[in-house]
C-alpha cells in the first residue's frame, strides 16, 4: 500500500529542494530503474536519459499538485512515466513492432510526459528571462518558490526566516515590481 | 484586494465565488488581465530557470552514482584478486607441504629402495638339462618376465631343492607386488644354509614396509646393519632413519 505520509514528504522534498532527500531518492529509483528498464531494446546511455528525464517530469507533477491525487506510489508513477518516454523513443526508431505485450504501455498507464522547457519559451518569455536574470538572488528565489514550487507565504517565511507571511507578500510584489521595471527602463531605451 | 486574488489564483485556493470573480475581472479589467498574463509568464520563466538548476544537481546526483558504481567495481575487482592470490598461496603451500614435507608413505620407501636382486649365485653355463632350465629362468628374470620366470624358479627348487633359487622366487614376488607372499618365501632362506640367507633380512624389511609393518620392517633392518657383510647397509641405515 502506498505510505500517504511519505509520500508527501517526497513531494515537499521537490518543493524545498531538499538536496540529501532528493539524492537518497534519486540513486534508490536509478537502482530499480535500471533493473526495471534493462528489458527494453534501448542503449545503457539512453536509459539513462529517459530516467532524467522522467525524474523532471515526476518533479514538474509534484510541484504542480498532480501527485497529490495520484493513487499509485511515486515509485510506480515515474516508472510509468518512464516506460511512456521509452516507449516514445523506441517509436521514434520503429523498435515497438516486435516488443512483447507485457512491455507495451497500456493505456491506463498513459501519463502526460509533455514537459515544456526553453525552446517552448515565446518571444515575450525569452525577454522576460533576461530581465529576470538581472533581479537580485533574493527576489529569483522568492518568485520561484512561490511561482513554481507552489510553497504558500507562510512555508516561504519559514523556510527562508522572513519574519512573517506579510513580509513575504510585500517582498514578491517588490520584486514584481522590479521586474517590470527593468523591462520598462529598456524599452525606453 | 484584485492582488490577493491573483495570488490566490496562482496557489490554486480560489473558491468557486473568487474563481467567478477572477474570471469576470480578467475579462472586463485590462491592468488586471495584463497582470495575471505577466505573472504567468514569469511562472514559466521561474520553471525554465528553476529546471535548469535542477538538472545540474540531478547531474552531481548521477555522477557521485558513477563513481560509487566504479569504485565497487574496482573494490571487487580488488576482492577478485585478493581472492586468487589467497587461492594460489593456500595452494603452492598445500603443494610444498605434501611435496616438499611430506613424510613418504611405506608403499613410496618400498619403491625407492626395492631393486630386484642381480644374480651372484648362478654363473649361467650350459652343460646340462638343469642349467638350461636355471638359464632360461635368469634370463627372463633379467628381461623382467616376472611370470615365466616365476614357474621356472619354481620348476627348478622342485628339481633341485635348492633354497638359494626362493631367494629369486622371493625377489620376483616382490617385483609383481606381493610382499605377503615373497615374506614366507624369505623365511624359508633365512633359515636354510643359503649363502644369501643373512641377506634376506632387507627384503624381509622391504616386504615388511610394503605390508605396511613397520615396527617389523625397523626389527629387519637393525638384524641387517649388525652382519658382517657389508650388502645394503648404506642404504639400511637411511631407510631406518627414515622409519624413525
Amino acid at each position: 500500500m502506498v505510505d500517504e505520509k511519505m509520500e508527501k514528504e517526497l513531494i515537499k522534498a521537490f518543493q524545498l529542494n531538499d538536496e540529501l532527500m532528493l539524492k537518497k531518492l534519486y540513486k534508490s529509483y536509478k537502482h530499480s530503474f535500471v533493473i526495471f528498464a534493462r528489458k527494453y531494446p534501448l542503449e545503457m546511455s539512453d536509459l539513462d536519459d529517459v530516467f532524467q528525464e522522467a525524474f523532471i517530469i515526476l518533479r514538474n507533477h509534484a510541484l504542480s499538485g498532480k501527485l497529490v491525487k495520484v493513487k499509485s506510489s511515486m515509485k510506480t508513477y515515474l516508472f510509468g512515466i518512464s516506460k511512456n518516454l521509452i516507449f516514445k523513443r523506441l517509436k521514434q526508431n520503429n523498435r515497438t513492432l516486435n516488443l512483447p505485450e507485457e512491455l507495451e504501455v497500456k493505456k491506463t498507464e498513459a501519463i502526460e510526459i509533455i514537459d515544456l522547457n526553453e525552446n517552448d519559451l515565446t518571444d515575450h518569455q525569452r525577454a522576460l528571462r533576461y530581465y529576470f536574470n538581472y533581479l537580485g538572488e533574493k527576489c529569483k528565489d522568492v518568485l520561484t518558490l512561490s511561482f513554481y514550487r507552489g510553497l504558500t507565504n507562510e512555508e516561504i517565511a519559514d523556510l527562508r526566516s522572513y519574519e512573517s507571511e506579510a513580509v513575504v507578500r510585500s517582498q514578491k510584489s517588490r520584486c514584481l515590481k522590479n521586474l517590470k521595471e527593468l523591462i520598462k527602463q529598456v524599452n525606453k531605451n | 484586494m484584485k492582488e490577493q486574488l491573483i495570488e490566490k489564483y496562482f496557489s490554486n485556493t480560489l473558491n468557486e465565488d473568487e474563481f467567478k470573480l477572477f474570471l469576470e475581472l480578467k475579462n472586463k479589467d485590462i491592468e488586471f488581465k495584463e497582470e495575471v498574463e505577466f505573472q504567468e509568464n514569469v511562472k514559466r520563466v521561474c520553471k525554465i530557470e528553476d529546471d535548469l538548476q535542477f538538472k545540474k544537481m540531478m547531474a552531481s546526483f548521477e555522477e557521485e552514482l558513477q563513481q560509487e558504481q566504479k569504485s565497487l567495481k574496482m573494490n571487487r575487482n580488488l576482492y577478485y584478486k585478493i581472492a586468487v592470490a589467497a587461492v594460489l598461496i593456500v595452494s603452492f603451500g598445500y603443494l610444498a607441504i605434501t611435496v616438499f614435507f611430506k613424510t613418504p608413505s611405506n608403499t613410496e620407501l618400498f619403491a625407492g629402495y626395492f631393486e630386484p636382486s642381480k644374480n651372484v649365485s648362478y654363473p649361467i653355463t650350459r652343460s646340462s638339462s638343469e642349467d638350461d632350465l636355471l638359464a632360461e629362468a635368469f634370463i627372463a628374470y633379467e628381461d623382467k618376465n616376472y611370470s615365466k620366470a616365476l614357474t621356472l624358479f619354481e620348476n627348478y627348487f622342485t628339481a633341485t631343492k635348492d633354497t638359494t633359487i626362493l631367494y629369486y622366487k622371493a625377489n620376483v614376488l616382490l617385483a609383481t607386488d606381493k610382499p605377503a607372499e615373497a615374506l614366507e618365501v624369505l623365511v624359508n632362506v633365512e633359515n636354510s644354509s643359503s649363502n644369501l640367507a643373512s641377506r634376506t633380512h632387507w627384503y624381509k624389511a622391504l616386504a615388511y614396509l610394503k605390508t605396511n609393518q613397520q615396527s617389523e620392517a625397523v626389527k629387519e633392518l637393525e638384524i641387517l646393519l649388525k652382519n658382517k657383510e657389508a650388502f645394503k647397509k648404506e642404504e639400511a641405515e637411511k631407510l631406518l632413519k627414515k622409519l624413525n
